[in-house]
């Protein structure tokens, strides 16, 4: 019985398995010693081990260090904001609201489309004199094409991303606000306790599960960043206008497939797995200790 | 009361607002689409509305070998993941083997990396197969994703076991209660694993871009890619192949959109 339970399991993970060992757990553990090596699969008689030369390297690399902080900069701006407006939307999509399913697509439609689209017909509304750049011109903002514009093609990249996500992190919450009991609310109303008191001590403890994963899954993905970033760059080097939208992702992106340094493009993947890993580790623990 | 009334104004104006600032993008795409360029960005009536951008995107690109290509891959990847993953899903969350636990860690690990890492050795993988710029490289790797395991196997741990035990004590095996009994009553996973699949590869950019070459072989998203380069001054023809990119999902996420939230709040993304 037992045996034949195994063997059933066995049988049942073994696809799964497979594909993850061939197309995963290999090429993972391919990019870590990529990342050793001085490497072009072009070129194989050039390549040699280098040890940690190219971390070294990385470390003293100012275009490194640009991607790295507009990386940071994208997740520290990002994640909070789609989280907070993300959470505030189902929050009041979760009362009594005529037409719940009308607005709930609206917002989750953006996020179907390609970011690919999106970008780009964000980009003509954010074009010197466009829609949206004239309205930011009324509230003061320079009037000039945002994603072509050093100063604000960053800003224009949140704005996108944003756009794009909150729907989905809405419809998290709205399933977790789903789950909790109607009788805490009505609970607390008898006590007296105000819209405000019952939101912030019943609905946020309550959720808080769904909101760390949120918050985890809202890092992941902002750090990964790519598809966007390529429509605004066009035909010009990733991260256009000159690095301004340069992230970790672009930076590896063209050092192993533009440049054909791929042991240091695999460097810089490391690297940003091991923030990541690190990041949710920390996220984790943290969680585990307010319990 | 009044100040409940105010409030209730106030959160109707908001979600107007919201609506607004989703859709309106999306009806302005549109319409721009169907204008001569002299006529973007202005209000016309409906006589100078025509198909004539779409038309001219169809003469100068291969848009339904475009279509054909994605269909083609999409189809391919997400009848994979719905056949591979709940499978995984469901031992891992039921039946008891050695090993069942390291796996799990794994899958969650592999969550955590992203799949900018694994990019370039899959791509020197696949040269090596001589499988670089064929519709294999965006597929093949694609077929069984980590995420869709975990969600199946939230999915499975969240649904009771009588029945499965009532099919056992009637003899039947390991493969026949799985398929007999526990498939059938798993649509909202498997409806949940398609449309995110669906919608997921569909929309991908980074691998197509990176794995293809040939303008034959390209993907929509690709191809529009192309378009924006070429024509980036020309609004009208750009927004008509952000159409043609988006309409599909859009269309599949109207058929679907009562699975979306049911979907999203069953399969164990609850946390």
């Amino acid at each position: 019985m037992r045996r034949q339970e195994a063997v059933a399991g066995w049988i049942f993970v073994l696809p799964a398995v497979l594909f993850w060992l061939i197309w995963f757990l290999y090429p993972a553990l391919k990019a870590v010693s990529i990342s050793f090596f001085q490497y072009n699969y072009a070129t194989p008689e050039t390549n040699m081990f280098v040890g940690l030369a190219n971390y070294a390297r990385l470390f003293q690399d100012p275009k490194f260090f640009t991607a790295l902080s507009h990386s940071f900069l994208m997740v520290a701006v990002v994640v909070p904001l789609q989280t907070l407006l993300s959470f505030a939307v189902a929050v009041l999509l979760n009362g009594p609201i005529r037409f719940k399913g009308f607005y709930r697509s609206s917002c989750y439609i953006p996020y179907v489309i390609s970011a690919m689209a999106v970008t780009i017909f964000f980009m003509y509304f954010f074009l010197k004199g466009g829609p949206a750049s004239s309205f930011f011109a009324m509230l003061g903002l320079e009037n000039v094409s945002w994603f072509a514009s050093t100063k604000y093609a960053l800003a224009f990249l949140m704005i996108v991303y944003v756009w794009q996500q909150v729907g989905f992190y809405m419809v998290i919450f709205i399933g977790a606000l789903q789950e909790v009991p109607l009788e805490l609310y009505e609970a607390a109303k008898v006590d007296g306790a105000n819209a405000w008191q019952r939101l912030t001590r019943i609905t946020v403890p309550m959720i808080k599960n769904t909101t760390y994963l949120v918050l985890t899954f809202g890092m992941i993905n902002a750090f990964q960043i790519f598809d966007q970033i390529a429509a605004m760059s066009k035909q010009s080097p990733l991260g256009s206008p000159s690095g301004a939208t340069s992230t970790l992702v672009t930076f590896l992106y063209q050092q192993s497939f533009s440049y054909m340094d791929m042991g240091y493009g695999s460097a810089a993947a490391v690297v940003l797995f091991l923030i990541i890993f690190s990041l949710s580790a920390v996220r984790e623990v943290l969680g585990r200790r307010s319990d | 009361m009044a100040k409940k009334r105010i409030g209730k104004v106030f959160t109707y104006l908001f979600l107007i607002c919201l609506a607004l600032i989703f859709l309106v993008p999306v009806f302005y795409v549109f319409y721009n689409s169907l204008l001569p360029k002299r006529y973007i960005g202005t209000f016309v009536p409906p006589d100078v509305w025509s198909f004539d951008n779409y038309k001219e995107l169809f003469s100068e690109f291969p848009i339904m070998r475009w279509y054909g290509n994605t269909a083609l891959s999409t189809v391919a990847v997400v009848a994979g993941n719905i056949f591979f993953t709940p499978l995984a899903g469901y031992a891992l969350a039921r039946l008891r083997f050695p090993g069942r636990k390291a796996i799990f860690l794994c899958l969650m690990l592999s969550m955590m990396i992203p799949g900018q890492l694994v990019l370039l050795p899959q791509y020197i993988m696949m040269a090596k197969a001589g499988m670089v710029d064929t519709l294999w490289a965006i597929t093949l790797p694609y077929l069984s994703q980590s995420m869709f395991i975990f969600m199946s196997r939230q999915f499975f741990y969240g649904i009771p076991e009588e029945l499965e035990e009532a099919a056992r004590i009637d003899g039947l095996g390991r493969f026949g209660t799985y398929f007999r009994i526990v498939l059938p009553i798993s649509g909202v996973l498997l409806a949940t694993i398609a449309i995110f699949n669906f919608t997921g590869t569909w929309n991908s950019y980074l691998v197509p871009s990176t794995f293809i070459s040939s303008a034959d072989k390209y993907v929509l998203v690709v191809g529009l890619q192309t378009v924006n380069n070429q024509h980036f001054q020309q609004e009208n023809l750009t927004l008509a192949g952000v159409v043609l990119l988006s309409f599909p999902v859009i269309g599949f996420f109207m058929f679907t959109q009562k699975f979306f939230v049911q979907g999203i709040a069953t399969a164990g993304l609850k946390g």
